[in-house]
């Protein structure tokens, strides 16, 4: 039997947009803890509430699901953890969440968690707005009908929250009373057998193992063959078997309800309706929406930049520090060089990731969310997307690597991995560097004219992406095309107000789980990119050093230029500068020589370091703003062969469409692998971006020179 | 007469009179698409797609093609 010391399980869960999160946040703060399920993409929310009378309490936020029936993966979870299925995850009771003024709906899922055996307890949320509505219940009246205690809370206000608290620390949750008899369903004989099976004593769940024997629920081999032996011997029809439960349930509810529900005739959400002939309008709706997306893009590009840099220099200057304070050596190196940057150009991500998340959830918080993918749905059907990957996608224009955690929302897996692997086109603001020094190289600034030549070729550039993200989207239709697609069921909840401390948790929560798990892997790669531009063969890297003629004068600007000398040396004879000499043939065709091959390496890193690199490499130093010095002396690099500039506008053009299409994102590929748990994604998504990029460069090169 | 709800007009209310057996029509009769319930259509969005159903208290958005799984009957009113 449970252990009395043991730490109780209380699984929280309810039908969507109850404020169930919110309920959750305000139980726990911020002693909760995102984990993952085996071999799925549904986050595990964990939190521990301590009572006022000092028991713990262990609750789990399950996701939002309408019923009982596994077909998502959000409902998969709710079904394993409440069959007993996780065998981490017991569960000693159940904490039921439903919408007051919404309770046909919610108490059908009650009604279905109250069979399943567990002591339980129901929350009436959002108790403002009901009875703002004219809904009254008769509390008492409902409890003896339910047979389990009855909470009334406006969770987003905090009223009701400390009798709940105290409530469940005093663990008097309770046994309903079962509502659907299982002879109504099937035979005492096939229970028997079912029980004998499964090992499941408990009717309604063993129900609910034969009913979904076959569907993606991860059972056991053997327990699905028997199950399925069973239902051919009994004849057992489950989809018959659902949709009678279903009616009896449903008449079941509507007769509690009857009888301890009263409400006015008054039109219900009338103020959600009026707000809805505008965000909803044929006309207006898509440019509101339009303006919003707008808006948000702004925040995180402007609001973002300035931590962005402080994170920057707080690592440069950790690196310095680090280098200045310990002894020269290869681990000094090693720390200042390759794990402090590192991990630099992770954290350097957490302000993007943490404003489109605040965003996102003040989205969702109002209700608007689902409004966006309701207006977005018919046109992104023709690419195999819906309206729910429209968020990521334009997220994507400010960096991709949050946008490809924001499709989580999207539940159908097919849509949600076509997502994932066409953002990294869309042009993310890493690219926008490169963009612009490249494109300084060989437009001219216009002067005067009313359209400058420049904006025009970025605004190019930028559109370029949107045509390959489409583009490809609409290829992975075509292939994968055998999966089903998903319907869009959405429900458009009423609009509120968003609730500050969730903004705040899911701001909180994304990033940890950004820098916690996609960090690993970030770190990883780059040690390894900073090893093979730091390190060659033998002696090659000193002789390399040595060749440089050691300055005769000591000004600080002979001291420079040989500082700036030796670089480029050490780099040219480092394994980097190797991998560039042998890749030198392959990216010939594409207009470039080995001292690009080394920043398409090096760059892989994260875009922009392709700056950094060609820098180094023709030995400048990249500290100034825009770009002049480095443009300055790159036009004057000499093709060897033909003498004219090397820069020419085919070999800059190749390089911006190889930049627009290449993958050249570690942090991306890591996040890919953390969202699709699997190698194949990334690796897959990596090879057809590489792919793309390099024979349109060649094209673009070939064609233009 | 039997229609189907992606059929009506907005501000159209109907009662819903049977759901295709398929599962899509069964979830949505799950979701509180019983027959008896009366719908009406709030908006359609551009193209005419998806659609918004008021449901009791609730604001559902289907596709056409769910919505086709809803049969329905003119609802009028006893008073």
């Amino acid at each position: 039997m449970a252990d009395e010391n043991r730490t109780r399980l209380i699984a929280l869960s309810g039908v969507p947009n109850v404020g169930k999160s919110t309920l959750f946040n305000q139980l726990t703060g911020l002693n909760q803890k995102v984990g993952n399920y085996p071999g799925i993409t549904v986050d595990k929310k964990m939190g521990t509430m301590p009572s006022p009378d000092g028991h713990q309490v262990k609750i789990l936020d399950l996701p939002g699901t309408y019923n009982l029936y596994p077909r998502s993966e959000d409902e998969q979870i709710v079904f394993r953890v409440l069959c007993g299925l996780e065998p981490n995850l017991i569960v000693d009771g159940i904490l039921a969440v439903a919408d007051m003024s919404n309770l046909e709906r919610g108490l059908f899922l009650v009604n279905q968690l109250i069979d399943l055996g567990y002591p339980t307890a129901l929350v009436l949320n959002m108790a403002d707005q009901a009875s703002d509505q004219g809904f009254q219940i008769n509390r008492i009246l409902l409890e003896r009908l339910l047979g389990i205690p009855v909470f009334i809370t406006t969770a987003d206000k905090g009223q009701g929250i400390p009798e709940l608290k105290r409530f469940l620390g005093e663990n008097k949750l309770s046994k309903g009373k079962t509502s659907l008899e299982m002879q109504e369903i099937f035979s005492d004989a096939l229970f028997t057998k079912v029980e004998a099976l499964t090992g499941e004593k408990i009717p309604y769940r063993a129900l609910q193992l034969l009913k979904f024997r076959n569907d993606p629920t991860r059972l056991d081999k053997n327990l699905r063959s028997g199950l399925n032996a069973l239902a051919t011997e009994y004849k057992f029809d489950g989809i018959e078997a659902q949709r009678k439960e279903t009616s009896i349930r449903y008449e079941r509810v509507n007769k509690i309800l009857g009888k301890c529900l009263k409400t006015n005739d008054s039109e219900k959400v009338n103020n959600t309706r009026r707000l809805d002939k505008i965000f909803l309008n044929r006309y207006l709706g898509f440019g509101i929406f339009m303006l919003i997306l707008f808006a948000m893009f702004q925040v995180i590009f402007t609001w973002a930049q300035g931590p962005m840099e402080w994170i920057d220099q707080l690592f440069a200057m950790m690196s310095y520090e680090t280098a200045q304070h310990l002894p020269a050596g290869a681990l000094t190196d090693l720390l200042s060089e390759g794990i402090i940057p590192g991990l630099g150009g992770i954290v350097i991500f957490v302000p993007q990731i943490a404003l489109l998340f605040a965003l996102l959830a003040v989205l969702e918080g109002t209700g608007y969310m689902a409004r966006a993918v309701f207006i977005t749905d018919r046109m992104m059907r023709p690419f195999g997307l819906n309206g729910r990957s429209v968020v990521p996608l334009i997220s994507g224009f400010a960096c991709a690597i949050p946008a490809i955690m924001a499709t989580r929302s999207i539940s159908n897996r097919k849509d949600r991995f076509i997502t994932i692997f066409v953002t990294p086109f869309m042009s993310c603001s890493a690219r926008l560097p490169v963009y612009i020094m490249l494109i300084g190289l060989i437009i001219p600034e216009g002067e005067g004219s009313f359209i400058d030549n420049r904006g025009l070729a970025l605004f190019g550039m930028y559109l370029l992406g949107i045509f390959a993200a489409l583009a490809s989207a609409w290829l992975m239709k075509v292939l994968m095309k055998r999966e089903p697609s998903g319907s869009l069921v959405i429900e458009l909840p009423r609009y509120r107000m968003p609730h500050l401390k969730t903004v705040l948790y899911t701001m909180y929560e994304k990033s940890k789980t950004f820098v916690v798990e996609a960090g690993k892997v970030i770190l990883a790669v780059s040690i390894v990119l900073w090893v093979l531009a730091s390190y060659g063969p033998g002696d090659r890297i000193a002789e390399a050093e040595a060749s440089v003629p050691v300055p005769t004068s000591q000004s600080a600007e002979a001291e420079e230029s040989y500082d700036l000398a030796v670089n480029t040396k050490r780099l040219e004879a480092s394994y980097a500068g190797m991998i560039g000499q042998w890749m030198e043939p392959a990216i010939k065709p594409l207009g470039y020589d080995w001292k690009i091959g080394i920043a398409l390496l090096t760059s892989f890193a994260a875009r922009e370091v392709f700056i950094a690199t060609i820098a180094t490499l023709y030995s400048i130093g990249s500290e100034d703003e825009d770009y002049t010095t480095l443009q300055e002396r790159l036009n004057e690099v000499r093709n060897t062969e033909t003498g004219q500039p090397f820069f020419s506008p085919p070999v800059v053009w190749s390089l911006l469409v190889f930049y627009a299409f290449a993958m050249q994102c570690m942090s991306t590929v890591a996040v890919v692998y953390r969202e699709t748990k699997s190698w194949r994604w990334p690796l897959a998504q990596t090879v057809y971006m590489t792919l793309v990029a390099y024979f349109s460069a060649l094209a673009v090169y070939q064609f233009l020179s | 007469m039997i229609l189907t709800a992606d059929t009506i007009k907005t501000s159209e209310r109907v009662e819903i009179m049977e759901l295709d057996p398929c599962e899509t029509g069964q979830r949505l009769a799950e979701m509180g698409f019983w027959p008896g319930k009366l719908i009406e259509l709030l908006v359609s969005a551009p193209w005419g797609d998806p659609m918004a159903f008021q449901i009791d208290n609730t604001i559902i958005a289907l596709r056409k093609d769910e919505a086709k799984l809803i049969r329905v009957r003119a609802f009028t009113s006893a008073a």
